[in-house]
């Protein structure tokens, strides 16, 4: 398949990832190398003890530096931050955001890319929720959370998308910078404001679904904290967007 | 208009007539008659409500699909990447 003029920059923010960034690193480049689509990997470790710089390092040095970007910062300042200094040394027009823990699967990138360009739309989002969606690795109980939430959050906010805290997504490089710079919230809620900005700037969103691998090395995070923290700013969209 | 504000104006488009109605500003027969459902209406709707939302909610989490696939392909390019990186030159640290 010949590349279609434009440049992907998939954006990697990691904390902690030694065991699964070369895995991540080396799904991205199977996955890309077979569909054509000219792109790079940023990867921005924020300054994780575990050496995970060192391990980006390494596979810098298979890849080369034009495939992998490395581009750390000293401490961990958060997703929002990460993805503007990750925009900031881009160099394609389009910005792909995945998560390193392997819960996203590369493999749904060309889908990302095929669909944008279809309707050229301004997102392409993952989404759990709808047709061939799923996860794995969650009980009931994680499940029905997550459908509640989501529920929630679709009557109080009515969003154009499915999936609203997922985080594997596709963004025109504009249409990013402009949906962040006018986020308020951070953590994982970012995610969910990110879309409701989105609509409120009119933007078109389109959405792939995909399966959901829960972590396979370390622990996923779903406490009360999280969940208080989900309400919250829930309530502070639904009154002021 | 947030969507606080838009909620805020369906409740008042309900509240107006409701209210009329069951302080008896405004009197039908057809009201009169059905007073005590008039009355309870609300209570009635939010209870409608709750039960499409349990409903929805619990139909969703059990029709939630389970990707064991996904899970088993994964595993299985994570041994070939290993090997591939390890052939590769790449040295993992675990």
């Amino acid at each position: 398949m010949p590349s279609n003029g434009h440049k992907y920059s998939i954006l990697l923010p990691t904390y902690n990832e030694k065991d699964n960034l070369p895995i991540i690193i080396w799904l991205i480049v199977k996955y890309m190398k077979a569909s054509g689509y000219e792109y790079e990997v940023i990867v921005i470790d924020d300054g994780s003890p575990d050496g995970t710089l060192d391990v980006a390092k390494d596979l810098q040095k298979i890849y080369g530096e034009d495939r992998i970007v490395l581009r750390p910062r000293t401490a961990k300042l958060g997703l929002g931050t990460a993805y503007i200094h990750g925009i900031k040394h881009a160099t394609g027009d389009f910005i792909i955001i995945i998560d390193a823990d392997l819960s996203h699967h590369p493999k749904f990138i060309p889908e990302f890319i095929e669909l944008q360009a279809k309707g050229d739309y301004d997102i392409v989002s993952g989404t759990r929720y709808a047709g061939d969606g799923g996860v794995f690795g969650w009980d009931f109980k994680r499940k029905l959370i997550s459908r509640g939430a989501n529920f929630l959050s679709q009557i109080l906010l009515r969003p154009n998308a499915s999936d609203l805290t997922g985080s594997f997504r596709l963004y025109k490089k504009d249409v990013l910078e402009k949906c962040i710079a006018s986020c308020v919230s951070k953590g994982y809620v970012f995610q969910m404001e990110m879309l409701v900005r989105a609509r409120q700037h009119g933007y078109t969103i389109a959405e792939v679904p995909i399966t959901f691998v829960d972590r396979i090395y370390g622990t996923s995070k779903l406490g009360g904290t999280e969940i208080v923290q989900f309400a919250k700013n829930l309530l502070y969209l639904f009154a002021t967007t | 208009m947030t969507n606080l504000q838009r909620w805020l104006f369906y409740a008042a488009l309900f509240a107006v007539p409701y209210l009329s109605l069951v302080l008896g500003t405004v009197q039908t027969q057809l009201t009169t008659k059905y007073f005590l459902f008039v009355q309870f209406l609300p209570v009635l709707l939010l209870g409608l409500f709750g039960i499409y939302s349990v409903w929805t909610v619990l139909y969703r989490t059990f029709t939630f699909n389970d990707c064991p696939e996904a899970a088993k392909e994964l595993q299985a390019e994570i041994l070939e990447a290993r090997k591939d990186l390890i052939a590769k030159g790449f040295r993992f640290r675990d």
